[in-house]
């Protein structure tokens, strides 16, 4: 007989999605015992994190090393007006709990490094990118291609957004799309060109969704196309994109076979960090 | 009166909706194809909606009984195995089927239709050999309307 043993309020709670047929409790288990580690306790983060823990993920991981500040606000749903000069991971980590006191929620205060980066994915199954820079996010690219670990790219800026899922070995990765990180000063981080913050919601909440189809193994993921998502237009645009033989690090020859120097790290021109 | 197996009990006498599906949903899942729930559940909103439901999962209803206030209800546990898109709703197959198959499911004959599988026409030649599978986008099109 196959286990299915829930506690009365996990009924309860989770009783909205139990009754869907492609969730069911098997899928539940599912879930609970799915491992999410959100990089980047911001814009993108704060959304799909909320809505991991409330569907019931069993552990979600955050990392992210800044503190919050009060420009944040504006769209970093996890942090409120009294968490202003907390560590991001704190306050994160708080909410999460007071939403849903089943889940683990482990909390990094550290930034991404080609030193650490391995060694914060490897217990994980599934890696959401909230990330406020291009070099790390290539970098948790390259390390999640190559640990055959499963990769939700979002990204916003202004008044558009776009997320893939990149799984390896069945579709494209970021590299395919873009080879190299964009050289510093080329493309305006968030403080410089701002960002609605409900655009941040709508591609973190995207991100999640997919987290939850992976675990639950249902319908079609966001492999090989990615959704660009205009606000101002209120159109959702659908872009194939194909796995590049050629790419440097999930193509025939991968000419990265291990993380490397990735450049600063920091807003592309002001020095002020701040995550999308 | 014909005679059952009970392989599980539930009372959901003190769920209101929507756990007093979602209880009974649960147990079914554990219980292999064939088998038999025993649901105790109140007049009135349980007995309207739980047996739907269950029947809208695959599952067949094999007896309700009217005892007091309460009913008893026995379910025997059905299996939808493909789910899949036709004509743009949800429909839930019991098994996987050639695309002739569900044509006639419909009650309808195969030289009447044009199939569109995953957005592209499928030749009439294919019907027999193209099985439909969970997670497929079926449109049926009537082909002949007017002749």
């Amino acid at each position: 007989m196959l286990c299915l043993d829930f506690t009365e309020e996990q009924i309860i709670r989770y009783s909205r999605q139990i009754v869907l047929p492609e969730v069911g409790g098997t899928g539940q288990k599912k879930i609970n015992e799915g491992r999410v580690l959100i990089a980047g306790a911001g814009g993108l983060g704060s959304p799909a994190a909320f809505y991991l823990a409330a569907a019931g993920v069993g552990t979600i991981g955050i990392i992210d090393y800044d503190v919050v500040d009060i420009s944040n606000l504006q769209r970093q749903i996890l942090h409120t007006t009294k968490d202003i000069g907390r560590p991001k991971v704190d306050s994160a980590r708080e909410k999460l709990i007071s939403l849903n006191p089943e889940c683990n929620v482990v909390s990094y205060r550290e930034r991404l490094t080609t030193n650490n980066i391995n060694e914060f994915i490897k217990d994980y199954d599934v890696i959401v990118d909230g990330v406020d820079n291009f070099p790390t996010r290539f970098m948790v690219n390259d390390a999640c291609v190559m640990a055959g670990k499963v990769f939700i790219h979002g990204g916003v800026l202004g008044f558009v957004g776009q997320t893939f899922t990149v799984v390896p070995g069945k579709g494209p990765c970021l590299r395919c799309i873009l080879r190299e990180p964009p050289p510093p000063g080329s493309v305006p981080s968030c403080s410089e060109a701002g960002v609605l913050g409900v655009l941040a919601g709508i591609i973190g909440v995207i991100q999640a969704t997919e987290v939850l189809k992976y675990l639950l193994g249902k319908g079609d993921l966001l492999v090989g196309r990615l959704i660009a998502y205009n606000a101002l237009e209120m159109k959702f645009k659908e872009i194939q994109v194909k796995k590049d033989p050629d790419c440097p690090v999930c193509g025939d020859n991968p000419v990265i076979t291990g993380v490397e120097n990735y450049g600063p790290t920091g807003c592309a021109v002001k020095e002020r960090r701040e995550s999308y | 009166m014909e005679d059952y197996t009970i392989k599980a009990m539930l009372d959901i006498t003190h769920d209101i909706c929507p756990v007093t599906f979602v209880k009974t949903k649960l147990k079914l899942e554990q219980l292999q194809k064939g088998e038999i729930l025993e649901v105790t559940l109140n007049s009135g909103e349980a007995i309207k909606n739980v047996p739907r439901s269950v029947e809208g999962e695959g599952h067949r209803i094999v007896l309700v009984e009217k005892i007091g206030s309460k009913y008893r209800l026995l379910i025997e546990k059905g299996e939808y195995e493909v789910i899949i898109t036709l004509n743009g709703e949800k429909e839930f197959l019991t098994k996987e089927h050639t695309v002739t198959e569900l044509i006639r499911e419909y009650g309808l004959s195969p030289d009447m239709v044009s199939v569109g599988l995953n957005g592209t026409i499928l030749l009439r030649e294919a019907f027999e050999n193209t099985i439909i599978k969970s997670g497929d986008s079926v449109d049926l099109l009537f082909a002949d309307i007017g002749k």
